[in-house]
């Protein structure tokens, strides 16, 4: 494996956005190549992955700022390596999909390959500082990608989901900072180490329980903000909706697994140390994401927008699990969280091709398209079997994990809330999908056609790939139990494991 | 004369000495064309190199104890330095031919005088260089003629005179009281005899310094006036003559007030919050780029004045163990802090105002009414790429986003903030950074989000270097804030000895 | 639609008399299939009756009436009578009326030849099964082997093998009263007559509009099948559940999100009425400069007051 394989592959991208501002209309051949380097990295570093360990893997360290103390770490585990793989197939699909993108291609795609460098950082910083650098790079190029070729509403949507999410992630950073001043080395001296000082929480004398309560607090919104979950989650539908397709699916596929991500990274260690009240808080918050989520995806007219709260009703599972504190929850919540950055995608990619080639996204108006777009409907189909639930396909095998292992500590009747939830899940997707696809063929809609074969294409690799991790859910469900597993053991630093 | 002695001190001379130089030279030129422009970048070039080679120089006192060049004086001499360059830089293309040799030499002596109270330990002398550089500044804000120009001039002397009026008091009662006036006198003296009378004449000359710090309430010339004076001289006022208003109040409020342990700091506490919250919302509504320019140039002074509260509420504190800076007291983080802040924000300030100097210069071909109004923005990214991307470097790290120059001081400062206990402060410092992106995000959003509201800019060469040079030092700085730290650091010992 | 048919007979004589012989099946005509498994499952109701309540019973005997008089109100108004419309008068073809045929003859044969072995077939799947037949045979606290006697606990762990069926015939056949015994096959004779009575137009006695009409209001429900689907899908699904979803997304709109737009034009609103304060006239600067100084001196003078009082 080469060496520093985690920088280059934050690297490339970088290098490819640049590149791809500069050559004009060329700009898609040069952000594909630059996105398929990190996959084909990502999967070399799959092939070497060593599922069965608890330390971190391909570490690399160096002094960044030492009068400050902050090291550009960066490493992957189980929790973080199947979210660099998520990042890296998303963002190659995203691209072949907006292979036919006419207005301002070189800036658009830029923009995609920002969005993965930020994401890919995330997901591998090791260094608070670091983690949070990333965090906020991430927003620039999502409030560019909504705000230039978005919606009617784009303007709005950009600055809310900027002003909203970059609040709570000031409020984070607050938190980032109690914990840095706090803590301090044997020699004196102070550290950003993200796992140092996750360590340094699960000892009471260090980080007495007021004050770890209200760090707990400041980091726990700013994930749950981002998640989203009940009831931060405004700036989402809006956000969603006005989106350009590329931009909406990067932002379910992967900024909203960010929130997730710091949820297992840095939630869950920290919560044994906490009051016990956040245990039901959290539950709460997760319970009421799932059915009101549900709920308002039930009511929505605009098939984005009912997306859009399908999100925040599968993302709310992942909560769920995480709080459940059970290895198998856990386990179930991370995969969820990766079968629902799969699956996901295909569900824009299909609202964006119905408003591209029909020219509505009002389910009332939409039916029977399946007779001319059938190789579309096909998928459509199964992106929403995928999504509903549909045993076969990942999704299933990610609720049933998670629901399964919570069902060990949570109480009966939340359970059964959440099953009914599912039913409301199962309704939602079959309407839209009936409605949109079945039935008559309108008049108005005799000429509509099925969609260029680059959309068809990255949509049913989506489709194969739940298929292929719900049938083989192994493949990621391994390292991900590991990385459970260690998650309930207390935190073990960097240099306790030998890797610096 | 052992002009070698002298020898920190050539900067100070040269600049003199090219100012009256190119005076000359523009009455006896019919047209002087670039050359006064030239001359000036060459001294100040010069100027920055004396003071780069002496930058860690130990305290040596000049001129009867009255000037001291030391660490803290160098780092303020290479902030208005830079500033000064980037700002002929951009007036290379714009002050040409006849009426700029004035212009220079306008800007020369400013600097002098800037350089000059940085240097002082003296009252004169701080009084001389503080006057020099406001009445070159006076004269510059109303330069290119126009009515606006002159409204900004007009305020900005009277509100100044009157400033400068109650800072002379101020220092005439401190003498009468202590019989000397260098500071060092000054503050030994008032330890013992500490009263009412020094505190009312310390208030005054607090008063005087604030308004050139435009700190609330003494802040209020500084909207109309940035936004009248002609864009340049804007830059010159945010990013040089504001920070010289700090230089001196570093100088006097630290070693005399201190000196008497007064627990100001609550006062002062409650004014830096003020400042920057009324900075903050006062930019939120307005329409006119340079007036967010200054209303955010005042909502930073609030955060740059956080260092004399934290100085007061932790002077004289045991040194802790600061970040992994070594064994540092609270205090002098918090003026390491204020320092790079300080430099930072004079890059930022200036490129923001070389970048709005652009926009208008090439909007007022066109017949519009108000060059610097927002909507001119629309769509830069497009019209003027350079420009517009620097703007957005400098709005970002106007805004603290990392890893800018920005962040790597609001870090430091308020880190010494939480050090001294007061974590209440940079709590709200940090609020109002949020609310802050605000407006910096409106004028994003403009540059790229909008339609196009005009043809292509032709961007000209001395905004765009100057420019350009700013935002790769914003960039920087924050990316490799190392040295910077240390350098503050040095420079704040000076103050405060250990 | 059943309207639309009548004497279909005359056209469909293979179609009818296997269905002739379906129907009396179902019905629980003496001799034919369904006839003995009813019956076996009406004695263990009776039993259960005896020993428990006679609910189960009577609810079989209802059903049992009622299923043979649908399938005969069925089978007279289709293939008896009068023609009420104008439809294909031809036999279906060999390849539907052979299953027809072969299936005709399981439910008339299948009964009395094969139930003995049918029901030793389904013991000997148990054999493997560690089950207590005491215990299954314990309802609600009863024993129903005990009520009747102890022979039949030998005949229970003699015949533990052949499972339920001998132990409850034995039984029976020593319990039941005639008249029970009888009942199923009066049930079912009596239950075809009826609908002879009604639908048979050689016998026809009695008009159906004579029982009800379409403004009954039972008919009505039974039409409905008990409304149903009014209720699930009209009054729970179109109203508890979209309704709940309608209700939440108003929630979401106007508070969940709302807050935030009130929040920012709050803060708007605050931060235009703090921009009045610069009136642009010089002379107030200077004043709020004096004001200012001022305001200064007496704070700090107070705050060292204070200090030195101790108040701080």
């Amino acid at each position: 494996m080469i060496s520093n394989a985690l920088s280059l592959m934050i690297l490339l991208p970088l290098l490819g956005a640049i590149v791809s501002f500069f050559v004009g209309t060329k700009a898609k051949f040069v952000a594909l190549i630059a996105s398929l380097a990190p996959l084909v990295l990502s999967l070399q570093m799959y092939m070497e992955f060593d599922k069965s360990s608890t330390m971190m893997q391909f570490v690399e360290s160096y002094n960044w700022v030492p009068s400050i103390g902050v090291k550009y770490t960066l490493g992957v585990d189980g929790i973080g390596f199947p979210l660099v793989l998520l990042s890296t197939i998303v963002t190659v699909l995203v691209i072949i999909y907006s292979w036919g993108e006419t207005k301002k291609p070189n800036q658009y795609f830029a923009l995609l390959l920002l969005n993965e460098v930020g994401v890919l950082g995330v997901f591998t910083a090791l260094d608070f500082f670091l983690f949070y650098i990333f965090w906020e790079i991430v927003l620039i190029p999502m409030f560019f990608l909504i705000g230039s070729w978005g919606g009617p509403r784009k303007d709005y949507a950009a600055i809310k989901f900027f002003i909203y999410t970059h609040v709570a992630s000031l409020v984070m950073l607050l938190a980032i900072f109690a914990l840095y001043f706090t803590y301090q080395l044997p020699d004196g001296s102070r550290t950003f180490d993200m796992l140092t000082l996750l360590k340094a929480t699960q000892n009471p004398e260090i980080f007495p329980p007021a004050l770890l309560n209200i760090i707990f607090a400041g980091l726990l919104l700013g994930f749950l903000v981002k998640m989203p979950a009940f009831p931060f989650h405004t700036w989402l539908p809006d956000a969603h909706v006005e989106a350009p397709t590329a931009g909406s699916v990067v932002l379910a596929a992967l900024l909203l697994k960010m929130g997730g991500y710091g949820l297992f990274r840095i939630i869950v260690p920290m919560l044994p140390s906490v009051d016990k009240i956040f245990v039901t808080i959290i539950a709460i918050i997760a319970v009421l994401s799932i059915v009101y989520g549900a709920f308002l995806a039930l009511a929505q007219k605009d098939i984005k927008k009912l997306v859009a709260y399908s999100s925040v009703s599968h993302m709310g599972f992942v909560t769920l699990g995480a709080v459940a504190l059970v290895p198998l929850s856990i386990q179930g919540a991370m995969f969820q969280q990766f079968s629902h950055g799969i699956i996901t995608c295909v569900l824009f990619m299909s609202a964006g091709t119905i408003q591209h080639v029909v020219g509505t996204r009002i389910i009332a108006d939409l039916g029977g398209l399946a007779d001319r777009m059938p190789k579309f409907a096909v998928i459509m189909m199964a992106g929403f079997m995928a999504s509903l639930g549909l045993p076969g396909m990942s999704g299933f095998v990610a609720e049933f994990m998670t629901l399964t292992g919570a069902y060990a500590t949570l109480p009966v009747y939340v359970m059964i809330v959440v099953f009914l939830s599912i039913v409301i899940t199962a309704a939602y997707h079959l309407w839209a999908m009936q409605k949109a696809m079945f039935g008559p063929i309108l008049r108005k809609y005799m000429d509509v056609h099925d969609p260029h074969a680059y959309e068809l294409f990255s949509m049913s690799m989506i489709i194969l790939l739940t298929l292929l991790f719900g049938l083989q859910p192994g493949l990621m469900t391994d390292m991900m139990g590991t990385a459970a597993n260690q998650l309930l053991q207390p935190v073990v630093t960097l240099s306790e494991m030998g890797v610096i | 004369m052992d002009f070698s002695h002298y020898a920190p001190l050539w900067g100070e001379a040269l600049l003199t000495a090219l100012a009256v130089l190119i005076l000359l030279l523009g009455a006896m030129m019919k047209n002087s064309g670039k050359l006064p422009g030239y001359l000036s970048l060459a001294g100040l070039v010069a100027a920055l190199g004396l003071v780069a080679s002496n930058l860690f120089i130990a305290p040596t006192l000049f001129f009867f104890d009255t000037i001291s060049v030391d660490a803290l004086s160098q780092f303020f001499k290479a902030v208005f330095l830079i500033v000064s360059l980037l700002v002929v830089i951009a007036s290379l293309s714009k002050y040409t031919g006849k009426g700029s040799d004035e212009f220079f030499a306008l800007l020369l002596l400013a600097t002098v005088g800037m350089m000059i109270v940085s240097s002082s330990v003296d009252l004169v002398t701080l009084f001389v260089g503080f006057e020099l550089a406001s009445l070159s500044t006076y004269a510059m804000a109303a330069f290119d003629k126009t009515k606006k120009n002159l409204e900004a001039a007009m305020k900005y002397f009277i509100y100044g005179s009157v400033s400068s009026a109650f800072m002379l008091f101020g220092f005439s009662l401190l003498y009468g009281m202590t019989g000397s006036t260098r500071l060092a006198d000054v503050a030994a003296a008032s330890v013992e005899s500490f009263g009412a009378a020094t505190l009312v004449a310390l208030l005054f000359v607090i008063a005087g310094f604030a308004f050139k710090m435009a700190l609330v309430p003494f802040h209020m010339w500084a909207p109309d006036t940035y936004e009248g004076a002609p864009a340049l001289v804007s830059a010159l006022l945010a990013a040089g003559s504001k920070k010289m208003g700090f230089a001196a109040a570093f100088r006097v409020l630290l070693i005399a007030l201190v000196a008497m342990r007064v627990e100001w700091y609550l006062a002062f506490a409650i004014l830096a919050a003020v400042t920057m919250t009324l900075g903050n919302l006062a930019a939120c509504w307005q329409n006119n780029v340079r007036r967010i320019l200054a209303y955010s140039s005042i909502a930073q002074a609030g955060y740059i004045a956080i260092a004399f509260v934290v100085v007061g509420a932790a002077y004289g504190d045991a040194p802790v163990n600061v970040l992994n800076l070594g064994m540092f007291p609270a205090d002098q983080l918090g003026i390491a802090g204020a320092l790079l802040l300080i430099l930072g924000h004079a890059l930022m300030k200036t490129g923001a105002f070389i970048g709005s100097a652009q926009v208008a210069s090439m909007v007022s071909k066109s017949d519009a009414e108000d060059p610097d109004d927002i909507s001119n923005y629309a769509g830069l990214a497009s019209r003027a790429p350079v420009t517009a991307f620097c703007m957005l470097i400098f709005m970002f790290a106007l805004a603290g986003i990392p890893p800018t120059a920005g962040y790597i001081g609001k870090f430091v400062l308020f880190s010494s903030a939480i050090y001294s206990g007061l974590v209440w402060l940079a709590v709200l410092a940090i609020l109002n950074s949020a609310l802050s992106l605000v407006y910096y995000l409106r004028i994003i959003s403009y540059m790229y989000l909008k339609e196009p509201a005009g043809p292509k800019i032709a961007e000209s060469k001395g905004y765009m270097a100057a420019l350009v040079l700013t935002m790769l030092g914003v960039v920087y700085i924050g990316v490799f804030p190392d040295q910077f730290i240390n350098w503050a650091l040095q420079a704040a010992t000076v103050l405060l000895p250990q | 639609m059943m309207r639309e048919m009548g004497g279909v007979g005359k056209y469909m004589k293979w179609t009818m008399y296997t269905m002739l012989i379906g129907s009396l099946s179902l019905a629980g005509f003496p001799l034919f299939t369904g006839f003995f498994s009813k019956d076996e499952i009406i004695m263990i109701a009776y039993e259960y009756g005896i020993a428990i309540n006679f609910l189960p019973y009577i609810f079989l005997i209802l059903a049992a009436v009622l299923t043979a008089i649908y399938t005969f109100r069925m089978w007279f108004s289709v293939f008896t009578g009068k023609e009420r419309s104008n439809y294909g008068k031809h036999e279906s073809p060999w390849v539907m009326l052979g299953p027809l045929v072969i299936l005709a003859i399981f439910a008339f044969a299948f009964g009395f030849a094969a139930q003995h072995d049918f029901y030793n077939y389904l013991d000997s799947n148990f054999e493997h099964y560690d089950m207590d037949f005491v215990e299954l045979g314990i309802i609600g606290g009863h024993a129903l082997i005990e009520e009747h006697g102890a022979a039949a606990e030998e005949g229970e762990h003699a015949s533990a093998e052949e499972g339920h069926g001998a132990a409850a015939e034995g039984e029976g056949s020593h319990a039941i009263p005639l008249h029970i015994q009888l009942l199923p096959y009066i049930v079912a004779l009596g239950g075809i007559l009826i609908a002879a009575l009604f639908y048979w137009d050689r016998v026809k006695k009695f008009d159906p509009s004579q029982v009800t009409g379409d403004k009954d209001p039972i008919r009505k429900m039974l039409l409905k099948g008990y409304y149903q689907h009014e209720i699930m899908t009209g009054w729970i699904c179109e109203g508890i559940v979209y309704g709940t979803a309608l209700i939440s997304n108003t929630i979401d709109i106007k508070i969940v999100d709302g807050w935030l737009n009130w929040l920012s034009a709050w803060v708007m609103g605050f931060a235009g009425h703090v921009r009045k304060v610069q009136t642009g006239v010089v002379q107030n600067y200077v004043t709020a400069l004096m004001l200012g100084i001022v305001v200064l001196v007496i704070a700090i003078a107070a705050i060292s007051l204070a200090m030195e009082v101790g108040l701080i």
